[in-house]
């Protein structure tokens, strides 16, 4: 059996290529991926596969792939779906390395178990499927056009891995009008076998792609697609079109991290941990990919907007702001480096503002200052046209700048603005590589792209720190509930196992009778809190299971009675095991940290404002597991209430610490216990700096599937 | 000042409701103990008994509701008090009480054995405080005899004077004065009233199943004390539910999903005292805005349907102090059929 799991590279750099289903008649596919092979300019041997011999194209035609005396390393196949497997067969027999199958007509018309079937047959003989149901695969490396694209493709340097056929054949065609060379454009559809992270392997490493482009519409195997991402990061950015940003009703499920993450943002928030920036559109994802591939990486975070007019200099900064591009704000330095540049009536803060009557030099000038000033690290040219600039050099300008920008490794991009001259310029610069936008907003997204992927490359670190947590004793207790056969801990359950991580509970308790629950309020000390401890009263709340402050004996003697009585009227059949009696919890900033095996991505952790109104709020993040302290810092600093946590209104600032470390303490244990499926602590009580925090209520619950320890 | 300790065979025969009638029709100053509460409810870290709230606001009571039962659970009171300790704590609660008064009711538990063990059942309260003991029996006719002939044939009250029979909500007075009520008689037991089951006074109140049902009240918060005459529990499709006749009855109450918005529409078109939705889901804002529009109730639990109507099937429908009529017609009914002198004797 071939291993073909390592020879992904035969799928991008074929010897040989067959072709089942060639067409003679040109308006077939089989006969339009034949003709754009050979129209390619690829070097392999070709082999059309058609049950009428002859030829198609000049070539010979066979009638079965068997008939080839060559090994063939790529099947293309485009047949109906009912005549595929047999195809397989013969390929199989062929010993086929790779088979793009572009037919339709599988999973994604509910034929399910064809298409598990072609798949479980081929990786038994050791070949991979790329597809079923795509438009083929295009390969710079060894300029192989296999899809069925119309337009010719340009070779270049960005790579796109595509969900949609439809939306990735009209990419092909927009790809060679914006004069976006591609290295690679491939089409997944059902992603049967090969999905993106086999194909992210091959992309990172073939020296040609400078910018992965990803169009998804959903994930699967995300675990390992998180994982291929971030080895791809490492190497060259990536942008992802996600389609389904829109809110999905709530799924029912037993914790609030579970109902939380089944929204959009929880895509948002990984894509952000793994540098892999999001784009609304594809037009903000092209320009995004065309600048990237060409932008050296800047040295720095200054950037200064060179201008000739306050409005669009002022857009400009608001652009800055929404995009996270930083302005270089060091007035006698900015005067030092633009003084001699600026017109009288100019401004040297930054924004430069060459006034309006600056011309071609002037702006030469200054963005030859930008250019050689070790301070400045990027720069923003903005043109509103005007009847002194000397419009005829404008192109001239703007090409030579940019090559010297480029050779001092500095990001530069234009926004220019007017009439028809400056129409034709722009329409001139989208073939060049120069990033010339007529929209301030696109320019300067463009560059937030850029330093997003800078500022993720600046803090990446691969460490993770241990966290130390008593496996032995959290093991015992997850083998004594899988022992009673249950799903979920009891609250004194998921205590030890916070007091087994190092996590601070509150100091509690069980009693089974109300002499046991006032001895225990006695030792823990008044006030003190009384919740049920019952395995069939989830929402211990809403059955009345719960009775707060209590100050002396009385209260506790009647809160006993009372949840006793409401547990039983709430859940008649309930199992009582008695009650917990804790500390009451001195008042602090009531926070969750949750962490779950989702079905999607695999082990993830959430930090978020937390208590009662947790899913209305919705002021959560998420991060795929492992993290690191320096990702849990961010998480933390990302929510809308982080300025509750840095103090406001004269209160202190609270101990962020404490949070990562029990953020990164809760992933440890997720990660350390697969038969863990959800661990939420809500709330976390966070109160002011070191004096740390307290887990108030843990839920623990055990998934059906991996009961083994 | 009298005391009458008030004690039923089973439970839910109406024992609250006969005390209610029996207080107004006699125009008298009362007072109320529930030396054993039962119907707990909590609020604040203070606990009462929902019969003693009610007695305290029909009657306008002094007292605090707090301290009209001792206790309401069994291993807190077996905790605190012995046999002595009770009789003691009952006493002491009785003189706080006493002042003024002219007729103490002491209400027992849902039946007649119910706090035995921790000294508090009806007959223990007729001994510790040497009051006559008032038993309300209730059932369907042939059951409320069987209960009179072993209460007469097996039990020895122990010294304990009976002061006699209430005989409560009987489904057809004329054929139970015809047949059962001469076969009791012969037993020569004191028969105080004979009461004929009045179905108003068997609704409930959308209020009152918010509070049992520790449901959230999403609308219709000022329209809770609608009555509910008629249950329907939404199932199938909204065709088949509209046809179904109960759907046609007055005053209904719907238990459904929240997600089941056709049959949400079809019960806020027509006559419904509320709608209970089901395993805590919210119905869409449109629907919402729509019954707060038609001000109807709309209740969410966290139980499933079935869940919920089992629990609203053993619901008691209690009295509540803003029930006037049922009120009224709890003192016609004593007035009209309860030989109350006899009792005050």
């Amino acid at each position: 059996m071939i291993n073909a799991e390592k020879q992904i590279k035969y799928l991008f750099e074929p010897r040989t290529v067959a072709v089942i289903g060639a067409a003679r008649d040109a308006q077939k596919i089989g006969y339009k991926i034949l003709a754009n092979i050979l129209g390619g300019g690829y070097q392999g041997k070709v082999f059309p596969i058609n049950p009428q011999n002859g030829e198609i194209l000049g070539l010979k035609a066979y009638t079965n792939i068997e008939e080839v005396q060559d090994s063939i390393d790529l099947a293309t196949i485009v047949i109906p779906a009912h005549f595929v497997f047999d195809a397989v067969r013969s390929c199989a027999r062929k010993k086929v390395k790779f088979l793009s199958i572009i037919s339709s007509g599988f999973s994604e018309v509910g034929n399910f178990d064809e298409e598990k079937r072609i798949v479980s047959f081929a990786r038994e003989q050791g070949m991979r499927i790329l597809g079923p149901n795509i438009f083929g695969i295009y390969s710079a490396a060894v300029s192989l056009n296999a899809t069925f694209g119309s337009a010719p493709i340009v070779p270049g340097k960005v790579a796109i891995i595509t969900q949609s056929g439809a939306l990735g054949i009209a990419m092909i065609g927009k790809t060679a009008a914006e004069n976006i060379g591609l290295s690679a454009i491939i089409s997944v559809g059902n992603k049967a076998d090969i999905n993106e992270a086999d194909l992210l392997e091959y992309l990172i490493a073939d020296g040609r792609t400078k910018v992965i482009l990803l169009y998804l519409e959903g994930v699967r195997a995300g675990e390992e697609f998180l994982k291929a991402l971030e080895k791809a990061t490492k190497k060259i950015p990536v942008v992802v079109i996600k389609s389904g940003r829109s809110a999905r009703g709530a799924i029912a499920a037993a914790s609030h991290t579970g109902s939380l993450a089944g929204s959009d943002e929880v895509f948002d928030d990984l894509m952000r941990q793994f540098g892999v920036m999001r784009a609304e559109s594809v037009a903000e994802a092209f320009n995004w990919c065309k600048f990237l591939a060409h932008s050296p990486l800047p040295q720095g975070e200054n950037t200064v907007i060179i201008t000739n007019g306050g409005g669009i200099g002022v857009l400009a900064t608001d652009a800055c702001e929404k995009y996270g591009v930083k302005l270089y704000d060091d007035l006698p330095a900015l005067k030092d480096i633009f003084g001699q540049v600026t017109p009288n009536f100019g401004s040297t803060k930054n924004p430069i503002d060459l006034t309006g009557q600056a011309t071609s030099l002037h702006y030469r000038a200054a963005l030859e200052a930008a250019q050689k000033s070790p301070q400045i690290h990027a720069a923003i040219a903005l043109y509103g046209e005007t009847a002194v600039f000397d419009a005829e050099n404008l192109s001239h300008l703007i090409k030579e700048v940019d090559q010297e920008f480029k050779a001092a490794q500095k990001p530069l991009v234009f926004s220019i603005f007017g009439g028809e001259v400056i129409e034709q310029c722009l329409q001139q610069m989208r073939k060049g590589e120069a990033a010339v936008f007529g929209d301030v907003y696109e320019a300067v997204s463009c560059l937030g792209a850029l330093y997003a992927y800078y500022d993720y490359l600046q803090s990446y670190t691969a460490e993770r720190e241990e966290v130390g947590l008593d496996s032995s004793a959290i093991k015992a207790v997850l083998n004594k509930v899988l022992q009673e056969n249950r799903s979920f801990l009891l609250a004194h359950e998921g205590q030890a196992v916070m007091q087994a991580a190092g996590i601070s509970i509150p100091r509690s308790m069980p009693a089974r009778s109300v002499e046991e629950a006032i001895q225990a309020a006695e030792k823990i000390g008044y006030p003190v809190v009384m919740k049920v401890i019952s395995r069939d009263i989830l929402h211990k709340s809403d059955a009345g299971g719960v009775a707060l402050d209590l100050m002396n004996e009385k209260e506790v003697v009647d809160a006993y009675q009372a949840i006793m009585r409401s547990c039983r009227a709430y859940s008649p059949q309930a199992r009582i095991d008695g009650v917990e009696i804790s500390e009451m919890v001195e008042k602090g900033i009531e926070t969750i940290i949750g962490a779950r095996r989702d079905n999607t991505f695999g082990p993830l952790v959430m930090f978020g404002l937390g208590g009662i109104y947790v899913e209305v709020m919705k002021d959560v993040t998420f991060r795929a597991l492992p993290i690191n302290q320096k990702e849990a810092r961010k998480m933390v600093k990302e929510i809308r209430a982080y300025p509750l946590l840095m103090g406001v209104r004269g209160e202190e600032k609270k101990d962020l610490e404490v949070i990562v470390q029990t953020l990164l303490k809760v992933g440890a244990i997720l990660q350390e216990f697969p038969m863990i499926s959800d661990l939420e602590i809500n709330p976390f009580v966070v109160y002011e700096q070191g004096r740390g925090g307290k887990a108030v209520d843990v839920r623990i619950m055990l998934t059906k599937e991996k009961r083994g320890a | 000042m009298k005391k009458l300790v008030m004690a039923s065979w089973r439970r839910s025969a109406g024992k609250t409701s006969v005390i209610v009638g029996l207080g107004l029709a006699a125009n008298k100053k009362i007072g109320y103990l529930k030396p054993f509460g039962e119907r707990l409810l909590y609020r604040k870290k203070r606990l009462w008994d929902y019969d003693s709230a009610l007695v305290t606001q029909i009657f306008g009571l002094k007292e605090d509701p707090v301290d009209m039962s001792i206790g309401f659970d069994h291993s807190k009171l077996r905790f605190m008090y012995d046999e002595e300790g009770t009789k003691k704590k009952l006493l002491e609660t009785i003189e706080h009480i006493a002042p003024g008064k002219d007729l103490l009711f002491l209400e027992g538990g849902k039946d007649l054995t119910y706090g035995i063990s921790i000294h508090l059942d009806p007959l223990s309260l007729a001994k510790f405080t040497g009051s006559k003991l008032y038993l309300v029996v209730s059932g369907e006719e042939n059951a409320i005899l069987d209960d009179i002939y072993f209460l007469k044939k097996y039990l020895d009250l122990k010294g304990v004077q009976l002061g006699g029979l209430l005989i409560n909500k009987v489904q057809n007075l004329e054929e139970f004065q015809e047949i059962q009520l001469p076969l009791i008689k012969k037993l020569n037991l004191p028969i105080l009233g004979v009461l004929p089951y009045q179905s108003d006074l068997t609704y409930f109140s959308m209020a009152y199943l918010a509070e049992r049902l520790f449901a959230k009240v999403i609308t219709g918060e000022k329209e809770l004390n609608r009555p509910v005459k008629n249950i329907l529990i939404g199932a199938w499709s909204a065709s088949t539910f509209m046809q179904n006749p109960v759907f046609q009855k007055e005053s209904k109450l719907i238990i459904t999903g929240g997600d089941r918005t056709d049959m949400i529409l079809a019960a806020l078109e027509s006559d419904t005292a509320g709608i209970i939705l089901t395993n805590n889901v919210l119905p869409p804002s449109h629907i919402i805005a729509k019954a707060e529009e038609r001000h109807v109730p709309l209740l969410m639990v966290f139980s499933d349907t079935y869940q919920t109507a089992k629990q609203i099937e053993s619901l008691e429908p209690l009295l509540t102090k803003e029930d006037e009529e049922k009120i009224k017609i709890l003192t016609e009914l004593v007035q009209k059929y309860v030989d109350w002198p006899a009792m005050q004797d």
